[in-house]
């Protein structure tokens, strides 16, 4: 049994190589059947020389049924059954039209994507444009393993698709097929999408790293307020405050006690070098890297990054943390 | 727009392996399906067995709504019983009929184990299959229209199992299905154009590559092979039309109206059969002796039949034809005959003469066989017709005085008592009633006796003159059975018994047995017209067409000679022509807007944009009428209040009446770009 296992899977093997092989020779033969393995620019309008139909499994068991039926209707010469056979077949030649249509005239706008960190679910965005037909339906896009179900009613739509992201740095959007069953599921028409779109996923986030350099020995960054810093909000006394928050001259005020809250502790810096990282390799190291910019945003430190070839810093906020990361994914 | 996207697009990992269960409204969708789709062939089933199915078919749609399954150690004795059913119905015999009864009942059987898709699909497939079953039964409009209805709603489920996620409007539930059903109705309109070419056009087979089976149950209705007393009461309630017949010329008279059937020669003190001979034909090229001799001595009569299907090879025609048609062959005793069982429509040409001299030479040993009688039968009308020979030996005189007596004594009626052993002797001296089979029978047996050759003729007297059309109706209520008697010198002469008795049977037809008819029956005589003139023209148009008729359209065309390249020309062209017309529907641009306010709108825009100033998708129309103020200075006033005014009905949460309503569209579909006046050299205008 295992014999005839393992057998069974050597022969799919040699027959995908096989496959493969015969695939390259056609398409060096062919050059018209790479057409459209090169990534084009957006937008990109799906036409009549991009879209392929053939029949599904269930469209060919529907037309061997259909033949049967009609051999026996023009043997026993009954027209009634012959009518309706043929009235099948023509409605089948239909909706196969109706499946080219329903793709015809689909353009591709915009192709954009969150940014995530490496292992994660990327949700890929794609906006799509309905063309002259305003009512498409039972589209589906398919990446590999990824798939969604969309239709377009109003003009346009934006589809998710969300799939695996295993690398950091720049992914190209990739090869999507867009393809449909509609109506009756008898033929499948499909095309492909090639945008010449990129993302950028950030690294993978070291999962327990050390703390952030620059701490001091308690553990707590160190907290000094200078005179020009900027305080501030102001906001009413809640049980448990601290009373060296308190703003005495605005409760006199105001009337009611009212408490001083600081924004961001000034003067608290970490430099993240990458020199200073020990005996990691570099995987390793920008992981570690990526993790501390995380970390010293959440609790609202200003970071330096220092790389090889750039410096970026000192500086905090979202942007800041987007050119670090940024930086640290295009690390070749 | 996001959340509209958010709505619609679900993410789908797809494993090989399952794949999502079903629905609960795409197994209603089912059921209803399978159900329309037993229903043609539920006309042509037992009933017993119709009621089963249907059984069977209701409580798996109430344990598929409730999403509950069946148990397989149900299921399995569930078939087998089923099948042995079927099996049970039809006497266990293989048949036409018991296929298309197991074939219903796995249909109904298959809507307990609907789960997955492919299910859904595949039952639809045989519930299609089913239809094709049901017209082999019966071809009839009726089945038509029902098997057309069937097919709508396979498709409309089809459609409904293949759609993937719901629909962006929200539509109520019986919205929904209207629409479900439209599209369907709506696909298979588009598809018509192609299907009516392919019917006309796509190459028949001029002879079958296999022969229909015949059918297990019940045989039709219709003149048999033999005759015993009793046979034919069945066929005095049947009004269905047996043959429709159209006359080029004059038609005979009524009384002259004689259709021929089977000829029954040996009777075995019961039952009447045909002879061994009977396929011998005259035209045959082994027969035995010389074809009998056929005279005509009165014109002839030209017409056309068209035949229901009998399952039978016997033809019926006027009595007599002078040759048989086309692929038929004609008997020894005057019938025709063709190759194999009628199971369609027969449609055919012949020419009958009604006087005639039929064999006035009898070879002596078919004498011997046209005299020949059981032995120990009837004794008493042995005795009374030695009595009469002794008489008055001459056969003229033994038919009037058989006749007479007939006449005097006996009455006609349907419902006449049994009869025992000696069936002529109980007839003649007991029961002294009958109709024509009794008659005919008796008078025949008496003629032998008196060493008179004779034989029983069965078929049908009389005909219906459908006015709507000019046609004539042969019902098979009409079925009649006669004798011929042979007489030296003037070969087969008819005789028929039963004028002697009910002389207006034959003058008038059977309705001339049926007392006043109510109120409704005479209604009822129109409306049997008219749907007996639908029936013919659909017979002729749908239902007869065949390999001979598809050369003679294609003569229409110019085409002689029927060879594979001209099939494939004409072929083409017309498929051509059907694609052009459904590719023409399929593309035209969406309507509008419905609203007559929005269409007025729209050809207002349509106007600014022929005139250089298109709108823009982002832009509203107060804007938009800002822009075109600049573009097109000479319109900017009507512009802007049209804009203003739109604007307001349309976004404003003002009411506005519906006189304005309908102003401000009269006024936007008056609207025309005014046209920059000329500056002439000579000045401003």
């Amino acid at each position: 049994m295992s014999a005839v296992l393992t057998g069974t899977g050597a022969v799919r093997s040699l027959l995908a190589r096989w496959r493969e092989r015969a695939l390259q020779i056609a398409e060096n033969r062919l050059p018209a059947l790479t057409r459209l393995k090169q990534p084009e620019a957006l937008p990109i309008p799906i036409g009549r020389r991009r879209i392929y139909v053939l029949p599904t499994r269930y469209g060919l068991f529907f037309a061997t049924l259909l033949a049967a039926m009609t051999l026996g209707a023009l043997n026993y010469n009954n027209n009634p059954a012959l009518m309706l056979c043929f009235l099948l077949g023509s409605a089948a030649h239909t909706s196969l039209l109706r499946a080219y249509l329903n793709l015809r005239g689909l353009r591709l706008e915009q192709v954009g994507a969150d940014a995530v960190h490496a292992g994660e679910a990327q949700t890929l965005r794609l906006l799509f444009d309905a063309g002259e037909i305003r009512q498409r339906r039972d589209l589906v896009l398919r990446q590999g393993a990824a798939s969604t179900v969309f239709a377009l009613a109003p003009n346009r739509v934006e589809t998710r698709l969300v799939r695996a992201t295993s690398r950091r740095g720049l992914h190209p959007a990739g090869r999507i097929e867009v393809s449909t069953t509609h109506p009756l599921g008898l033929f499948v028409a499909w095309s492909w999408l090639n945008p010449q779109a990129s993302t950028l996923v950030y690294p993978a986030l070291e999962t327990q790293p050390p703390p952030l350099p620059g701490r001091g020995d308690r553990g707590q960054p160190r907290r000094r307020r200078h005179a020009d810093e900027e305080p501030h909000s102001l906001r009413d006394y809640r049980s448990g405050d601290p009373l060296r928050l308190m703003a005495w001259k605005r409760t006199a005020q105001a009337g009611r006690l009212m408490v001083r809250e600081y924004e961001s502790p000034a003067g608290a810096d970490v430099t993240l070098d990458w020199a200073e990282l020990g005996p990691l390799e570099a995987e390793a190291r920008i992981r570690r890297l990526a993790r501390w910019v995380v970390d010293a945003e959440r609790e609202s430190l200003r970071s330096t990054l220092i790389l090889p070839a750039t410096r970026l810093g000192p500086g905090s906020g979202p942007a800041h943390v987007h050119a670090c990361l940024r930086a640290l994914a295009l690390l070749p | 727009m996001s959340a509209l996207a958010s709505r619609s697009a679900s993410v789908l990992p797809k494993p090989r392996s399952s794949a999502p269960a079903l629905e609960q409204h795409v197994f209603l969708w089912c059921a209803a399906s399978i159900f329309a789709a037993l229903l043609p062939l539920a006309q042509s089933l037992a009933p017993g067995f119709v009621l089963l199915v249907f059984g069977i078919a209701l409580v798996a749609t109430g344990y598929g709504w409730r999403q509950r399954i069946l148990s397989a150690w149900v299921r399995l004795p569930l078939t087998l019983f089923v099948a042995g059913a079927a099996f049970y119905a039809y006497d266990f015999r293989f048949g036409r009929d018991t296929g298309g009864a197991l074939l219903a009942a796995m249909l109904a059987l298959k809507l307990l184990e609907l789960r997955r898709l492919r299910d859904v699909r595949s039952v639809l497939s045989y519930s299609l299959f089913a239809l094709m079953a049901a017209f082999l039964q019966d071809q009839s409009p009726l089945t038509f229209g029902l098997a057309l209805a069937a097919t709508v709603l396979v498709v409309a489920t089809l459609a409904r199992a293949s759609r993937l996620a719901p629909p962006p409007s929200t539509l109520a539930m019986r919205g929904e299905i209207a629409s479900q059903l439209q599209a369907a109705a709506w696909l298979l309109l588009l598809s018509l154009p192609l299907a009516v070419v392919g019917f006309f056009l796509f190459p028949r087979l001029a002879t079958p590559l296999w022969g229909l089976p015949g059918n297990a149950g019940e045989a039709r209705t219709g003149l048999g092979n033999e005759m015993s007393p009793g046979d034919m009461v069945k066929l005095f309630s049947d009004e269905s039309p047996a043959l429709r017949v159209q006359f080029f010329g004059v038609p005979p008279e009524q009384s002259e109206l004689y259709w021929r059937g089977p000829v029954l020669v040996d009777f075995d003190g019961r039952k009447w059969t045909r002879s061994p001979r009977s396929f011998e034909f005259r035209d045959d090229a082994r027969a035995r002796d010389a074809a009998p001799e056929l005279v005509p001595l009165g014109s002839a009569v030209d017409y056309e039949i068209v035949q229901e299907p009998t399952d039978r090879r016997y033809l019926v025609a006027l009595d007599l034809p002078l040759a048989a048609p086309e692929f038929m062959h004609m008997a020894f005793d005057g019938t025709l005959y063709a190759a194999r069982p009628q199971t369609d429509l027969s449609r055919y040409r012949a020419r009958s003469v009604t006087s005639y001299r039929f064999e006035p030479n009898l070879p002596a040993h078919q004498r011997e066989t046209y005299l020949a009688l059981p032995p120990g039968f009837n004794p008493r009308t042995r005795a009374l017709v030695a009595r009469w020979r002794a008489e008055d030996a001459s056969p003229e005189a033994l038919m009037q005085r058989a006749l007479g007596w007939f006449g005097a004594e006996f009455t006609y009626t349907v419902e006449p008592q049994l009869l025992g052993r000696d069936s002529v002797d109980d007839f003649l001296f007991n029961t002294q009633e009958g109709y024509c089979e009794y008659y005919a029978s008796a008078f025949v047996v008496m003629m032998r006796m008196a060493q008179v050759p004779a034989r029983v003729v069965t078929g049908y007297q009389g005909a219906y003159r459908n006015t709507i059309g000019d046609y004539w109706v042969v019902r098979h209520s009409d079925a009649h059975a006669w004798t011929e008697v042979w007489r030296e010198d003037r070969g087969w002469v008819r005789v028929d018994p039963t004028s002697a008795v009910s002389p207006a049977r034959i003058e008038r037809g059977t309705e001339a047995l049926s007392g006043p008819q109510p109120f409704w029956g005479r209604l009822g005589g129109p409306l049997f017209e008219a749907s007996d003139w639908l029936q013919r023209h659909w017979n002729d148009l749908v239902l007869g067409f065949n390999a001979a008729q598809q050369r003679n359209l294609l003569h229409i065309f110019g085409l002689r000679d029927g060879s594979a390249r001209d099939f494939g020309l004409i072929l083409g062209i017309g498929a051509g022509i059907a694609l052009a017309i459904t590719l023409g529907l399929l593309l035209r641009a969406p309507r509008g807007p419905r609203d007559p306010l929005r269409r007025a709108y729209a050809g207002f825009l349509a106007r600014l944009a022929h005139a250089g100033v298109p709108k823009a998708a982002h832009e509203g129309p107060l804007a938009y009428a800002e822009r075109v103020a600049s573009a097109l200075p000479e319109s900017a006033a009507l512009v802007r209040t049209l804009s203003q005014r739109y604007a307001r009905w349309r976004y404003a949460a003002v009411a506005t009446s519906a006189s304005e309503s309908a102003v401000l569209r009269d006024d936007l579909q008056r609207f025309r770009v005014t046209r920059p006046t000329i500056r002439t050299a000579r000045g401003s205008t």
